[in-house]
C-alpha cells in the first residue's frame, strides 16, 4: 500500500522533464535572485520580479554532521550549504551514503526525495546530493 | 537625552536547578538588584521582563512576589537577546525621559522547560529550521567555513572553551568549575562536526536582573556611578551571499554604532562580555567588535589578548560556555558582570583597572536572514 505524500510548504521546487528546479525569484530591476520566495526583491525592495528556475546543480559551501534531534531529523544526519550558480546560497538536507564523504567545493545535484513523515504521510522535499562524478571518486 | 546609571545589579547562581521555577530564580535576581542598588520597591516606575521559552506574564508574576505593582510592565522576546533587548528599551525609557529608576530582570528555568535535551528547536514557519538548521549545526557551518579560509585548527577552535573554563573556575555564580584541555575538548563528543560537546553551552537556569536610573537619581544612592556609554539593538537583516559566513554583519553595525555613540573606539575597551554559545563564535567575535583587525582574529587569540590579564579580557566571567545559557537571563546576566568589574568587585575573577567594558548579546536565526535576528551591544564606564 502506498503511503500518502504531501510537500514541504507550497511553491519552493518543481519536478520537470529537465529534472528538478527550486524556484527563485528575480528582480527584473536589479537582478538580484532569492529563494524561498517573497513577492518583492530583498535587495531594492522593487516588486517587479518573476519566477525563475534554480538549483539544479551547485558547489559544496559548508556542510555538517549533526548529531542530536531535529525538528525532522534522527541523530546523525547531514546539511549544508550550496553555492548556486544563479548567485545564492541555499541551506539544504544533504543525501549520505557510505563510504562518501563530503568536501567543500564538491559538484552537488538537486534532488527531490521523502525526507521524513508526519503522522504516517510522506513528506517530499528537496536536498542535495554529490554529482556522479564526485561519488565515482569515492569508490561508488 | 540624559545620561543613565546602572544603580544595581543581581544574579542567581548559574546552574541546575530543577525544583525552582524561572519566577522563583527571577524573583531572587530582582531581589538581589533592589538590595544591590539600596532602593525599596516602590521607587521602581517601569519594569521588563525577558524570557524566551514557555513565557507568559513572567515581570508580572516575578515582581508581585517583592511588592512591585501598579507601574507599566512588559515582556520582551527576542530569542537569547530578549534580555539585552529588555535593557534597551528601559535605557531608552530612562534616558528619554519617560521614568527616572525602572528595572530589567531576566529568568529561565531551562532544564524543566519543553526545550529540555533538545538542540534549540524551529519554528513552524522556519523552512530552514524545518530542514534541519538547529544552532550548533549552523556555528558548525560558519565553523568549517572559518577553518578553512583561514587555516584556524581545531586547537584554535577549542580555545575560547579552554580559557572560559579556565575563567569559570574563578567566578562564584557559575555552573561548571572544571579546567578542560584542548584536548579533552577536542575528544569530547561531537554535537555537530567540528563542534564538540565541550564547545557547546550547557543547558542552564538561572536569573538576573538590572537598575537603571537618571544620574540625578543615583546621586542619593553612590558616589560611584557605573555609566552606560551606550545602548544599542538591531535586528533582522536579508542573507547576503556576497560576504561569507566566518562573520555577522549585523554585529558588526551594531558595534560600530556602538562605539560611535560612546565616542569611544574598540582599543579603548578593557573587558568584554560576548555569546559564547559555541567555543569558534568567540573567535569571529574578536573582529565582529573590532578588537583586532580584519584578519588578525587567530593571532590576536594566540597573544592572549583576551585572558582576564590581557589588554580586552573578554568573558572574564566564564562566559556561556561556563555559566550556561538560560536564554532571557544571560542578555541581562552579562550586563551585570560588566558592572561589577567596573565596580572592581569581581573577586578572583576581577579585571584589573577595568574602567570601560562592553556586554554583547545576540539570538535567533531564521531562513532568509543573516544571522543573528538579533544583535544587542551595552557598553559601560566609570
Amino acid at each position: 500500500m502506498s503511503k500518502d505524500k504531501k510537500h514541504f510548504h507550497e511553491n519552493l521546487f518543481l519536478e520537470t522533464e529537465q529534472g528538478p528546479f527550486l524556484i527563485g525569484k528575480k528582480c527584473r530591476k536589479c537582478g538580484n535572485v532569492q529563494f524561498p520566495q517573497k513577492n518583492f526583491c530583498e535587495k531594492c525592495l522593487s516588486k517587479d520580479i518573476e519566477d525563475v528556475s534554480i538549483g539544479q546543480r551547485g558547489k559544496l559551501f559548508s556542510y555538517t554532521t549533526t548529531y542530536g534531534k531535529a525538528a525532522n531529523f534522527d541523530s546523525p544526519f547531514s546539511t549544508g550549504y550550496i553555492e548556486l550558480p544563479e548567485g545564492l546560497r541555499i541551506f539544504a538536507p544533504l543525501r549520505t551514503e557510505e563510504n562518501q564523504s563530503f568536501k567543500t567545493g564538491a559538484e552537488m545535484e538537486l534532488e527531490i526525495a521523502e525526507l521524513w513523515e508526519e503522522d504516517g504521510v510522506a513528506v517530499t522535499g528537496y536536498r542535495y546530493k554529490l554529482a556522479d562524478k564526485e561519488r565515482r571518486g569515492t569508490g561508488k | 537625552m540624559r545620561k543613565v546609571v546602572v544603580l544595581g545589579t543581581g544574579q542567581t547562581n548559574f546552574g541546575k536547578f530543577p525544583d525552582k521555577t524561572a519566577v522563583e530564580l527571577g524573583t531572587e535576581a530582582a531581589a538581589a538588584a533592589l538590595k544591590d542598588a539600596g532602593i525599596e520597591p516602590g521607587k521602581i516606575q517601569v519594569a521588563y521582563g525577558s524570557r524566551a521559552v514557555d513565557a507568559s506574564t513572567t515581570v508580572q508574576d516575578i515582581l508581585k512576589n517583592i511588592g512591585i505593582t501598579e507601574i507599566e510592565m512588559t515582556n520582551v522576546e527576542n530569542a537569547c537577546a530578549s534580555g539585552i533587548s529588555a535593557v534597551n528599551m528601559l535605557y531608552r525609557d530612562i534616558s528619554l525621559g519617560a521614568y527616572d529608576v525602572g528595572i530589567a530582570v531576566g529568568a529561565e528555568a531551562m532544564t524543566t522547560s519543553s526545550l529540555a535535551g533538545k538542540l534549540l528547536g524551529a519554528n513552524k514557519d522556519d523552512i530552514n529550521g524545518q530542514l534541519g538548521m538547529t544552532m550548533p549545526g549552523y556555528f558548525a557551518l560558519m565553523t568549517r567555513r572559518l577553518m578553512e579560509t583561514t587555516g584556524a585548527t581545531l586547537e584554535d577552535i577549542a580555545y575560547p572553551s579552554v580559557k572560559n573554563h579556565a575563567n569559570g573556575c574563578l567566578n562564584p555564580f557559575s555552573m561548571y568549575k572544571k579546567k578542560f584541555t584542548a584536548d579533552e575538548i577536542i575528544k569530547s563528543r561531537l554535537i555537530a562536526d567540528p563542534i564538540t560537546l565541550l564547545e557547546c553551552c550547557p543547558t542552564t537556569d538561572g536569573a538576573a536582573a538590572v537598575i537603571y536610573c537618571t544620574e540625578e537619581f543615583a546621586r542619593k544612592y553612590t558616589t560611584k556611578p557605573v555609566y552606560v556609554a551606550s545602548s544599542k539593538l538591531m535586528t533582522a537583516c536579508y542573507d547576503d551571499p556576497a560576504s561569507d559566513i566566518t562573520s555577522f554583519k549585523m554585529a558588526r553595525k551594531v558595534a560600530k554604532a556602538s562605539y560611535e555613540s560612546a565616542g569611544i573606539g574598540p582599543e579603548d575597551i578593557d573587558c568584554i562580555e560576548l555569546h559564547d554559545a559555541f567555543s569558534p563564535e568567540e573567535i569571529w567575535a574578536y573582529e565582529d567588535l573590532g578588537l583586532c583587525p580584519e584578519g588578525g582574529a587567530i593571532s590576536f587569540m594566540h597573544s592572549g589578548a583576551a585572558e582576564i590579564t590581557g589588554r580586552h579580557a573578554v568573558n572574564a566571567s566564564g562566559g556561556l560556555l561556563s555559566l550556561g545559557h538560560p536564554l532571557g537571563a544571560s542578555g541581562i546576566r552579562v550586563i551585570c558582570e560588566i558592572a561589577m568589574q567596573l565596580r572592581n568587585e569581581a573577586g578572583e575573577h576581577q579585571v584589573q583597572g577595568a574602567r570601560t567594558g562592553l556586554a554583547q548579546m545576540m539570538g535567533g536565526f531564521l531562513s532568509g536572514l543573516q544571522a543573528p535576528i538579533a544583535e544587542g551591544i551595552q557598553i559601560l564606564h566609570i
